[in-house]
């Protein structure tokens, strides 16, 4: 086992790791002010990627303005879902909206298996993706090494939006305690609302960057990446942004580690983030950077 | 005077219970007034109601002569009514300073895109909201702790903070929902001048309910009882003192 594979799998480790990264921050926010498991997240990932491909091929917009109206229309996609589905359970136990979120999920699958068929589409990669570079001996895709860097920008835009702004201070007020927040003059509704949309709008970048990594896309491909994304929010510690960062990377790591070095362990790659998230929760039922959100106030 | 509150005949009720029960009241501009009574004689259910947290089952609120039952909270607090709680209620897990900020929300005139782009008119209204927190944290005596997580405070501290937060939301009422609960005699004290302080200073109209009754009767102007939803007494302290209805509520009826 020489250095030039092992750097190999650690570049292709981080760039799956930060899609699962982006789509894990979706989950974190949406819990962190609601409490809600938001199980239509990864189909919201799938939709995001469908819009980019029907505004690139039907609409004929250049790709990055394909992927600008995409992530816009994921972000509307998602207030939208709060606004029918989630906002009038509210007051609802947790386990309603919980079932809630499944029926969206089941509900957008099905869809767009009935509008555009189980078969996959082939993802058009624009040239500029598309290319390799040569680092001593190492060839590493240009997707991977913009992947990683999309999810880190986004990162610190949103670290940037949590902690300095009104809306930023108001969520974190909000996942803390909603009725004082409301007290204190701000429009909780607004604020959920925005929640969905920033959770949103990530999820469909990273089911663009996971479409141009695996360039052929159907209406469950939402499902598998949606599970290790919730699962690497969870092992970062759920209501945590740079937990669920720090868990997709962990996650998308190990997994593409496992199959370099375990080939023949190579079909159970799907179990190990399971296993990893159950054994971290073992020592530390939080997650890693997680807070008991339930402490909060007082 | 002007008219500041006017509750006029409100009712809430829960079911076959009724926690208010047509109850009216005028406050007046700049006075101190005190709702007192015993325990679940409905004093806080009247504060929700009058900041919106619930919806009176009959009857009609004005602030400044503006209708408000029906308006959300956050509608209620930017015409100006803000409020604190009989337990504390601070976000454990923020400053001190950002607890504060929370209360400038509504005043803040930025958008999404200024955040994101870092617009000249963001910084600087940043920079204003951090400053305004600093100055209502310097007049409760604070500056020093603003960077210290509110969990970390000693009680009285969680007390001001809160009245600071309150403050922030640029009230021109003031609602406090037992502030001196939990202290002791000098606390309790410096209490009372602090409140007489920022009517003062910040121009304020203010309505408290308080079982401290020496507390109640040095600080407040004008004083209501309140007896199983109903209000049984209205006036000055010491006429309200005297009242033998307020005593039979409070020490239950001798002659029987």
């Amino acid at each position: 086992m020489n250095i030039t594979i092992i750097l190999q799998q650690l570049v292709n480790g981080l760039s799956l790791g930060s899609l699962y990264g982006l789509i894990a921050i979706g989950y974190t926010m949406v819990y962190g002010v609601i409490r809600l498991i938001n199980f239509a997240h990864g189909d919201i990932m799938m939709v995001g990627t469908y819009f980019a491909l029907f505004a690139a091929t039907t609409f004929l917009l250049p790709w990055w303005a394909a992927f600008i109206v995409a992530i816009a229309l994921a972000a509307l996609l998602g207030v939208f879902i709060d606004k029918v589905a989630y906002k009038p359970l509210r007051n609802a136990s947790r386990i309603s909206s919980l079932i809630t979120a499944i029926g969206v999920s089941f509900l957008l699958e099905n869809l767009f298996l009935v509008l555009f068929g189980g078969v996959p589409r082939a993802f058009k990669i624009p040239q500029v993706f598309s290319g390799v570079v040569h680092l001593n001996g190492v060839i590493i895709p240009i997707i991977a090494l913009i992947t990683p860097i999309v999810a880190i920008v986004c990162l610190l835009l949103l670290m940037q939006i949590l902690q300095h702004t009104k809306y930023g201070i108001a969520m974190r007020a909000l996942s803390l305690d909603m009725e004082t927040t409301r007290i204190m003059g701000a429009n909780v509704d607004a604020i959920i609302a925005f929640v969905f949309a920033i959770g949103s709008a990530l999820a469909a970048i990273g089911g663009i960057f996971w479409a141009l990594r695996y360039p052929s896309i159907n209406p469950l491909m939402g499902i598998m990446p949606g599970l290790k994304a919730f699962a690497a929010a969870v092992l970062g510690g759920i209501g945590s942004v740079p937990g669920a960062a720090l868990g997709g990377f962990i996650i998308g790591i190990t997994e593409i580690l496992v199959v370099a070095f375990l080939p023949s362990l190579a079909g159970y790659k799907d179990a190990f983030a399971f296993l990893l998230l159950i054994f971290v929760l073992l020592f530390k039922p939080t997650g890693i950077m997680g807070e008991d959100l339930e402490k909060g106030r007082f | 005077m002007k008219t500041v509150l006017n509750c006029n005949k409100i009712t809430m009720q829960f079911g076959g219970l009724k926690a208010v029960n047509e109850f009216s009241l005028e406050v007046t501009e700049h006075k101190i007034f005190g709702l007192i009574g015993p325990n679940g004689a409905g004093k806080t259910t009247l504060f929700n109601m009058i900041t919106g947290n619930l919806q009176p089952t009959e009857g009609v609120i004005y602030f400044y002569d503006k209708p408000i039952v029906g308006l959300k909270p956050y509608k209620i607090v930017s015409l100006g009514m803000a409020r604190t709680f009989q337990n504390i209620r601070l976000f454990a897990n923020l400053s001190v300073l950002e607890n504060v900020l929370t209360g400038f929300h509504h005043k803040l005139r930025y958008g999404i895109f200024d955040t994101l782009l870092r617009t000249p008119r963001f910084v600087k209204n940043e920079k204003i909201m951090v400053e305004m927190a600093f100055d209502l944290l310097e007049s409760v005596n604070l500056q020093d702790k603003a960077n210290a997580k509110a969990s970390e405070l000693s009680y009285g501290d969680r007390r001001k903070v809160e009245i600071a937060r309150a403050l922030a939301t640029g009230p021109k009422m003031l609602l406090l929902d037992e502030p001196a609960a939990g202290m002791n005699p000098q606390e309790t004290l410096s209490l009372m001048y602090f409140i007489e302080e920022i009517r003062e200073k910040f121009d304020l109209t203010i309505l408290l309910i308080e079982h401290d009754m020496k507390f109640v009767m040095n600080l407040c102007d004008h004083i209501a009882v309140l007896d199983h939803g109903v209000k049984i007494a209205e006036g000055k302290p010491e006429e309200v003192q005297k009242n033998p209805d307020v005593i039979r509520a409070y020490l239950g009826d001798i002659n029987a």
